[in-house]
C-alpha cells in the first residue's frame, strides 16, 4: 500500500471515529523550547570485523515547538538543531573526531479518539552534515512519515499526564545517503502543567531506529520541553 | 259690452279669487298643535369603580311620555361592535346595567367605549339625546412581589473532595516508566542492542514516570457525592418551587379580580 494512501486512511479512520463524540469547541495552544540530549549510535559494516564496529556520537539539540489543539484534534510543529560528535574508528588511521550537524523538522496531526488513545500521522525531516576531523564529509537528508498511536493517561491529578507513543515511518526517502529500509520511533513522556499558570513542562525519552540495509543506527535520549500555553478552554 | 255683462264678469272674478285664495291656505293651519319635542334624562356616574366579579355600571334613564329610548354601548374599535343595546318603552324610568364585559370576551379589556342614548318619538323620528365616552381600565392588583432565587449559600455542598486511592495512576506511571526503560532495548537493532544503554536519561525518565504515578496515587483527589445533602437540597428546591407556584397563582387571581374603573367623558366634537 502506498504511504500516502495509508496516511489518508489512518487520518480518515481517526476523524470518523472521533467525530461522533467530539466535545464542544475547546481550543488550546502552546509554544515552547526543547532541549534534546541525544546519543547517536551507529552500527557500521567494517569488512574485517563484521558488524563489530559501533560508533557513538553524543550531543545536545535545542529547538522550538508549537502546538494547537481544537477539540480532539492536535497539531504539532517542531524544529531543532544541534551537533553530535565523538571519536569513531577509521581503520588504519585509528580513531578520528566525527561530528554530525543535525537539523530536525517535525509536523504531526493527532486525533484523540478516547481518553486513553490517540491516533495520528507524523512527518519528520532530518538533515545531517558530516564532518571528520573538522573537514566536511558530505550531507544527507531524510524525509520520513507514518502513522502513530499514543496511549494517554492521567496520573491521578489533572496536572500530571503520561503518554507512550509509537510511530512507524512507512514513507522513507533519502538524499545523499543510503536508503532507509526501516524506521520507527517510540516516546515515553510525563507532562506537568502548572495549576497556577500557563506553564507546562515535559520530560520524555525518545528512541528512533533507522535501518540502512545491513547497517543501522539509532538516536535516543532525554528531552525536556517547557511550554507557554494559551487558550486552554478545556483545561 | 253691456254694463250688466261687465258686472257679471267682475262678480265671477271675485268668486274665483275667493276660491283660489281658499285653496291656497296652508295645510298646517289645519293640523293639530305640535307636541313638545321628546326628552330624556340620563344619569351615569362620571368616575366609578366596580368589582370585577359582579360589578355593574348603572345608567339611569327617565323618558317623557310618548318616546322610546334606546341605550347602546359600542366598542370603539373599527367594527364599533355593540356590546349592549336595550330599548325602553315610552314614558318609563329605568336603570340599564352594564357589566363592562364583552359578550365574546369574558375579560373586560381596558379601552374606550361609546355610550349613546337615542330617543324615538311617536312620529318615528330619532334624536341622539346623549353620547359619552366610557374609559374602562383595570385598577392595579394587590399582588405580592416574588422573592429572588435562592442563594447558593442556602444549599449544602453536594460533593466533597476526598482522597481517591485509585491504583490506575500508579499503574499508568509504571507502564510509562517501563516503556521508557525497555522499549528502546526491545526495538533496537540486534547489533546495537549490547550498547543500547542510552545515555542515562532512559532510567531517569523511567524513574520520573514511576515516581509521578506513585505521587498521583498518593495525592489524587476527586469529588464524591454526598447523598444526604443532595436530598436536602432537592427538598429545598422543591419547596421553593411550590411556594413560587402558589404565589404566582395568588397573584394571577388578584390580577384577575382587580376592580374595573369606569370614567364617563364628553365625546370630543
Amino acid at each position: 500500500m502506498r504511504p500516502a494512501r495509508l496516511a489518508a486512511m489512518t487520518l480518515g479512520l481517526a476523524a470518523g471515529l472521533a467525530a461522533p463524540s467530539a466535545p464542544a469547541r475547546a481550543q488550546e495552544g502552546g509554544v515552547g523550547v526543547t532541549s534534546y540530549w541525544v546519543r547517536n549510535h551507529v552500527a557500521r559494516e567494517v569488512p574485517p570485523l563484521g558488524y563489530a564496529r559501533r560508533d557513538l556520537l553524543d550531543g545536545t539539540m535545542l529547538g522550538v515547538a508549537g502546538r494547537f489543539s481544537y477539540g480532539r484534534l492536535s497539531l504539532v510543529a517542531e524544529y531543532g538543531s544541534g551537533k553530535l560528535g565523538g571519536m569513531t574508528y577509521a581503520g588504519s588511521a585509528g580513531s578520528v573526531r566525527t561530528e554530525r550537524a543535525v537539523r530536525d523538522t517535525e509536523l504531526g496531526a493527532r486525533v484523540r479518539l478516547f481518553g486513553w488513545l490517540a491516533l495520528g500521522y507524523e512527518a519528520h525531516a532530518r538533515h545531517l552534515a558530516l564532518s571528520v576531523s573538522d573537514t566536511a564529509a558530505g550531507a544527507a537528508t531524510w524525509r520520513l512519515s507514518g502513522p502513530s498511536a499514543t496511549l494517554l493517561a492521567t496520573l491521578g491529578r489533572p496536572d500530571l499526564q503520561a503518554e507512550v507513543g509509537y510511530t512507524h515511518f512507512v514513507s522513507r526517502r533519502t538524499a545523499g545517503s543510503a536508503a532507509i529500509t526501516g524506521a520507527l520511533r517510540t516516546v515515553a513522556q510525563v507532562t506537568w502543567s502548572s495549576p497556577r499558570g500557563p506553564i507546562q513542562v515535559s520530560l520524555a525519552y525518545h528512541f528512533e531506529r533507522l535501518d540502512h540495509g545491513s547497517e543501522g543506527e539509532d538516536f535516543q535520549g532525554g528531552r525536556v520541553s517547557v511550554s507557554y500555553l494559551f487558550g486552554g478552554l478545556h483545561r | 259690452m253691456s254694463r250688466c255683462a261687465f258686472h257679471s264678469i267682475a262678480a265671477l272674478a271675485v268668486v274665483l279669487a275667493v276660491v283660489l285664495a281658499a285653496l291656497a291656505r296652508p295645510a298646517a293651519a289645519q293640523e293639530p298643535a305640535p307636541t313638545p319635542a321628546a326628552r330624556v334624562q340620563v344619569r351615569i356616574p362620571t368616575d366609578t369603580t366596580i368589582p370585577w366579579s359582579d360589578g355593574r355600571l348603572p345608567i339611569a334613564v327617565r323618558g317623557t311620555r310618548g318616546a322610546l329610548i334606546t341605550v347602546t354601548i359600542l366598542a370603539s374599535d373599527a367594527g364599533a361592535r355593540p356590546l349592549l343595546s336595550q330599548t325602553l318603552p315610552a314614558g318609563v324610568s329605568a336603570t340599564v346595567w352594564w357589566n363592562a364585559r364583552e359578550t365574546e370576551n369574558p375579560l373586560a379589556p381596558s379601552g374606550r367605549y361609546l355610550l349613546r342614548v337615542v330617543v324615538v318619538d311617536e312620529a318615528g323620528g330619532t334624536t341622539t339625546a346623549l353620547e359619552r365616552v366610557l374609559l374602562v381600565s383595570r385598577a392595579p392588583a394587590d399582588t405580592i412581589a416574588e422573592s429572588p432565587p435562592l442563594d447558593t449559600s442556602a444549599f449544602l455542598p453536594e460533593r466533597a473532595i476526598v482522597r481517591m486511592g485509585d491504583p490506575l495512576p500508579m499503574l499508568s506511571g509504571i507502564v510509562t516508566g517501563v516503556a521508557a526503560a525497555f522499549l528502546p532495548e526491545l526495538l533496537s537493532r540486534p547489533n546495537l542492542r549490547p550498547a543500547a544503554g542510552g545515555n542515562g536519561w532512559r532510567l531517569g525518565v523511567a524513574g520520573v514516570a514511576i515516581a509521578a504515578g506513585i505521587f498521583g496515587f498518593v495525592t489524587s483527589e476527586g469529588p464524591q457525592p454526598l447523598a444526604e445533602n443532595i436530598t436536602t437540597n432537592r427538598a429545598l428546591r422543591d419547596q421553593d418551587a411550590r411556594d413560587r407556584a402558589l404565589l404566582r397563582d395568588a397573584n394571577a387571581r388578584a390580577r384577575e379580580a382587580a376592580p374595573v374603573r369606569i370614567r364617563a367623558e364628553e365625546r370630543a366634537p
